[in-house]
């Protein structure tokens, strides 16, 4: 190497793998770990972004599910008295840990299903796996439309979450109704998400021209200083920004585009929901109105107030709405669990095929937070929420409250 | 390798397939996943350990089979164990293509030009989207096939243990062939080596002067009040009866005194009429290439001249030419010997042909210094 | 417009590059080692000043100090742990040691500080700024390059007057003549380490208000100041700041031209090709070398 060193005597190391019992003893040892037997709870796993950039949403999602699953296991389980149990996975935002993380959940925990899935490209790992090894998997985040659209038959993949290609369409519908723009110039994350993202906002203003793209940029999760790729969407005319990215990068973008002082409208999807996006973005962090699928803010229904109650009850951090971030991950996760245990009841077992089925064909009416759910599913459509389930919010000061 | 070691290889493999025989999907993937990363390390032992060049972008070859045998398998829809080879070929050319522009660099720069070649590799990959499905990745791919039998993740640890025991073999045998000598002559002193340029093929290529080498080697092991002419000099040079301990792979330590005493020079020199020289510039090149290919060629069952000698066989009839001179001052008498027991050392660990019964002449001592001084190291290395 | 603002981000970003590689270049000119956790280092000055002075809720002053101090004590603890038991017995794995061991305070800071990335008040610096020309400048932009450069000069200046630079001088040209004129150059070698981790402090304070501060804020910045001290010759002072404000210029220029996706493919490219061209660093001198 840099400093070369004469080659040393390694005859040490000769003689210790001379011994076979080295080998024995890892041999043995490793035959001592096995897995345990299935215990009577029913085992339901999460694997979400616990640390990183979206930790914030990850603990969000481990709320709504945790509150769920309180609420079955006080109304005596399930299957004739098993109780839900939560383990939870991180998945680092990274595709080959969420991998890890499933085949972990699969064949050594045994879960009954998995939810998670903030980070769209980790999703999009895990799908094939989850398919091929006939797992449910229930996103309860991630929109990218391959997810749930991923051309398996049997697909065991549902979702309780908004959907890239449906949010596309209503990002740009709203940039003309309550900005009258005409023009929008997209500002994207270099990742599939980002990809996922452009291929729907390109086909939706192909179907309706009401809104043209006046040019695509795409920037990195890392990246300082966006004022290039804004300088050359204002170049083309652009009079909208349509931002798809998580908060820290999107902060940067909006301090780029206050330092460019060019004041133009932003139009985001809800990554920048997902971090402390007030606090990195300084003062003009309410400038971008994004879409989420629920508030806590305003007037709640008997499922919305009873789950506050619930929320303050369980994190005594959180005094109000103001205080529950990432709402979207709460709500998502909370329907989703409970939209689980019902077709758990209704198949009548934890077979997979079995809760396909019934998920497929739930019956009955569930009121849930977001709204009563009738026939979530269908063979062909795996997402349970669609355009009209969207509301537009933005910040103001710390809170995320719904656009009037 | 003696038969304990044997038995603990085959105790070792044998538990090693228990488990992956009564493990769960879970435990297989993670075997397989700890034989990959055995392979990558041998692989990179081959450039750190034998040849003493800091490789730290090394992911970027795994990343590079990875792709091969993702596109083709995927995309063009090969078999998986044509592609398997290709990747490491793949890989190979890579590391050449590397080699090129990092030649002259060394230490903390050839750290960062690695580093630099890993992101500019992962970066690359993420953003040709045609060919690697950008930062999606290669989806779908199609698990190996064999007669119509599917791998799942069992049979593809199997698979890995197969290849990591194969990686295992070869490193062993490219560590004890003449490039492993020529490798640890390069990572222990370069210029030295440079300067005498050690090939690792045979007699053919001119310009070697292992023999030199190995004596002197040997000489300036010893302590100074020995260093005398010696006419039984060859038998001193199986060096483990050496007082210092050195061991066969040739230390160059010889350049410590490198003007040698007129009489000190009991020197074999083999010449070739070929001048197809082999500086040690062709073994950074190869270093890399051949480390991603985990020594693909072994030299004693396939080429015992090695690639080069091997491709400068196909240009020279092979013995027709080949002469050896021995430049000594003791008598005459005992040169014969030392002849014979040199030209035996330079079979044995250069690899001359064995069906090769070069003629003997002997010089003067004084023509195999000149000869010394007239190979310089050769350009800009 | 696009170019003259590149530049000015270019210069800013560059010249903290520039003050990293000259911790690369301190270390290495005293004990031929590289600290390869600076990144990491640079993210815990970001680190500890953010949380002395929104958390604890101390004045700025205050939490400057302590997040320099802290700096630099890591400094000299990554010294004394993960790079003196191995040169002492001629080994080469203090560079995978430094990288554990950047690792492992990355961890640290991951359990300690938390996971969500956080951002620094905007006060007078990052909010306040001159129009010159048409562009705007923040205090911050304008700053940055300034506070680089004189503590590069400050640096050098030291080194060549003060005491203790001229000791440091004297064990970076023959260790052993300096021991034997009473240099104690196991102390000069700390001091090294102290002064690098000092100098990634800086940059990470300076650069916080312009990133996010995670614990992962530091990787990347280290291996681009790593390839800055290595293009400038790591055995070049002056050299590596001028490289650092050569990579960050063209870094930024690169990002205004093809767009930040191919950033890091081009810049890291052109590092490779000019390490090809010059083996030993764009600013390297001729070195005597004894076979």
């Amino acid at each position: 190497m840099w400093n070369p060193s004469p080659p040393r005597c390694d005859a040490s190391l000769r003689r210790a793998w001379r011994h076979p019992w080295v080998f024995a003893a890892v041999v043995a040892t490793s035959f001592a770990t096995q897995a345990a037997l299935a215990a009577e709870p029913i085992l339901v796993g999460n694997i979400a972004a616990l640390s990183g950039a979206s930790a914030q949403s990850g603990e969000a999602i481990t709320r709504g599910l945790s509150l769920a699953i309180d609420e079955v296991n006080a109304k005596g389980g399930l299957l004739g008295g098993r109780m839900l149990k939560l383990v939870q996975r991180d998945d680092d935002s990274t595709p080959p840990k969420g991998l890890i993380a499933a085949r972990e959940l699969i064949f050594k925990e045994k879960v009954a299903a998995i939810f998670g899935g903030i980070d769209t490209p980790v999703s999009l790992a895990m799908t094939p796996l989850m398919n091929k090894e006939k797992m449910i998997f229930m996103g309860v985040w991630a929109a990218g439309t391959g997810i749930t659209r991923n051309g398996a038959t049997p697909n065991y993949v549902f979702r309780v979450s908004a959907v890239d290609d449906l949010v596309d369409i209503k990002l740009l519908k709203y940039a003309h109704q309550k900005f009258g723009a005409g023009k929008a110039g997209l500002m994207l994350i270099n990742n599939p998400w980002g990809e996922s993202n452009q291929m729907g906002l390109l086909a939706a203003s192909k179907a309706d021209p009401t809104v043209q793209i006046a040019g695509v940029e795409k920037f990195e999760n890392n990246d300082v200083d966006m004022v290039p790729q804004l300088a050359r969407l204002k170049g083309s005319g652009a009079d909208a920004i349509v931002l798809v990215v998580n908060a820290p990068p999107g902060a940067q973008m909006m301090k780029s585009r206050e330092r460019m002082g060019w004041m133009v409208p932003v139009i985001s999807h809800w990554g920048i929901s997902g971090g402390r996006f007030p606090e990195l973005a300084g003062p003009t962090a309410g400038d971008a109105h994004f879409v989420q699928t629920y508030s806590f803010f305003g007037k709640q229904s008997t499922a919305g107030a009873r789950v506050l109650a619930d929320l303050k009850k369980k994190y005594p951090q959180i005094k109000g709405p103001e205080d529950i971030f990432a709402p979207v991950g709460t709500a998502n996760s909370y329907d989703a669990m409970h939209l689980l245990a019902l077709a758990i009841e209704q198949a009548g077992s934890t077979d997979p095929d079995a809760v396909r089925a019934a998920l497929e064909n739930l019956k009955g009416s569930y009121a849930g937070l977001i709204k009563a759910y009738t026939q979530p599913f269908t063979p062909d459509s795996h997402d349970a929420l669609g355009p009209d389930d969207y509301i537009m919010v933005h910040y103001e000061g710390d809170k995320v409250v719904p656009v009037q | 390798m003696s038969w304990r070691a044997l038995l603990s290889a085959a105790v070792a493999v044998a538990g090693v397939c228990l488990l992956i025989a009564r493990g769960d999907g879970y435990q297989c993937y993670i075997i397989a996943l700890v034989g990959l990363t055995a392979i990558v390390g041998i692989g990179l032992n081959i450039l750190l350990g034998l040849s003493g060049q800091i490789s730290l972008g090394h992911v970027a070859f795994y990343a590079i089979g990875a792709y091969t045998v993702g596109v083709l398998t995927a995309n063009l829809n090969w078999s998986f164990w044509l592609a398997l080879p290709l990747a490491g070929v793949f890989a190979g050319l890579a590391g050449i293509v590397l080699a090129i522009p990092v030649l002259r660099v060394r230490g903390p720069y050839l750290a960062m030009a690695t580093i630099a070649f890993g992101f500019v590799v992962q970066q690359g990959a993420a953003e040709w989207k045609g060919l690697t499905g950008g930062w999606n990745g290669l989806m779908n791919i199609p698990a190996p096939r064999l007669f119509a039998f599917e791998f799942d993740v069992r049979e593809i640890a199997l698979l890995v243990l197969g290849l990591t025991i194969l990686a295992l073999v070869c490193f062993a045998r490219l560590s004890a062939s003449p490039w492993g000598k020529a490798m640890r002559a390069v990572r222990d002193a370069e210029v030295a080596s440079l300067s005498i340029g050690p090939a690792p093929n045979a007699a053919p290529s001119a310009k070697t002067r292992e023999w030199v080498f190995s004596q002197r080697s040997s000489r300036s092991c010893m302590p100074r009040e020995r260093q005398r002419p010696r006419a039984t000099g060859v038998e001193s040079t199986p060096t483990s009866r050496s007082p210092c301990g050195c061991s066969t792979n040739f230390r160059p330590t010889a350049f410590a005194n490198p003007r040698p005493r007129q009489s000190e020079s009991t020197a074999v020199h083999p010449v070739a009429q070929q001048s197809a020289g082999f500086p040690s510039i062709t073994y950074r090149k190869g270093m890399f290439a051949v480390k991603a290919m985990i020594a693909p060629v072994d030299d004693r069952i396939a080429h015992p001249r090695g690639i080069d000698g091997w491709r400068a066989g196909l240009s020279v009839h092979q013995c027709a030419n080949q002469s050896f001179q021995i430049a000594s001052s003791p008598p005459k008498t005992e040169t014969r010997n030392v002849a014979r027991s040199s030209v035996s050392l330079a079979r044995s660990s250069v690899g001359v042909p064995r069906n090769c019964s070069p003629h003997l002449s002997v010089v003067k001592s004084s023509a195999v210094t000149a000869l010394l001084f007239q190979y310089k190291p050769r350009g800009n290395h | 417009m696009l170019v003259a603002s590149a530049l000015l981000s270019g210069l800013g970003l560059g010249s903290m590059y520039g003050l990293l590689a000259l911790g690369f270049y301190v270390t290495h000119a005293v004990s031929h080692t590289v600290n390869f956790a600076q990144g990491s280092t640079m993210m815990l000055g970001a680190v500890v000043c953010f949380t002395v002075w929104v958390t604890f809720g101390l004045p700025l002053t205050l939490a400057v100090i302590v997040a320099l101090a802290a700096c630099t004590v890591w400094g000299a603890l990554v010294e004394r742990v993960a790079v003196r038991p191995f040169v002492a017995r001629g080994s080469d794995a203090w560079l995978i040691a430094t990288v554990a061991l950047g690792i492992v305070i990355d961890n640290v800071i991951l359990f300690t500080f938390g996971k969500d990335p956080r951002g620094m008040p905007p006060g007078i610096l990052t909010t306040g700024s001159v129009t010159v020309a048409g562009i705007k400048i923040q205090y911050l932009q304008a700053l940055i390059p300034v506070v680089g450069l004189l503590l590069a000069a400050g640096l050098h200046l030291s080194f060549q007057r003060s005491r203790y630079g001229k000791a440091l001088l004297a064990v970076v040209q023959n260790k052993d003549a300096a021991r034997l004129m009473g240099i104690d150059v196991e102390r000069v070698i700390v001091a090294a380490f102290a002064v690098s981790g000092l100098l990634a402090g800086v940059a990470g304070i300076l650069v916080a208000p312009l990133f996010t501060i995670s614990s992962t804020m530091g990787t990347l910045f280290g291996i681009k100041a790593f390839a800055v001290a290595i293009l400038g010759g790591i055995e070049s002072a002056w050299g590596v700041v001028l490289a650092g404000l050569i990579y960050g210029v063209a870094e930024a220029l690169i990002i205004a031209v093809l767009g930040s996706n191919y950033s890091q493919i081009v810049t890291f490219a052109l590092v490779i090709l000019a390490l090809a061209v010059r083996p030993r660093g764009l600013f390297a001198r001729a070195e005597v070398k004894k076979v």
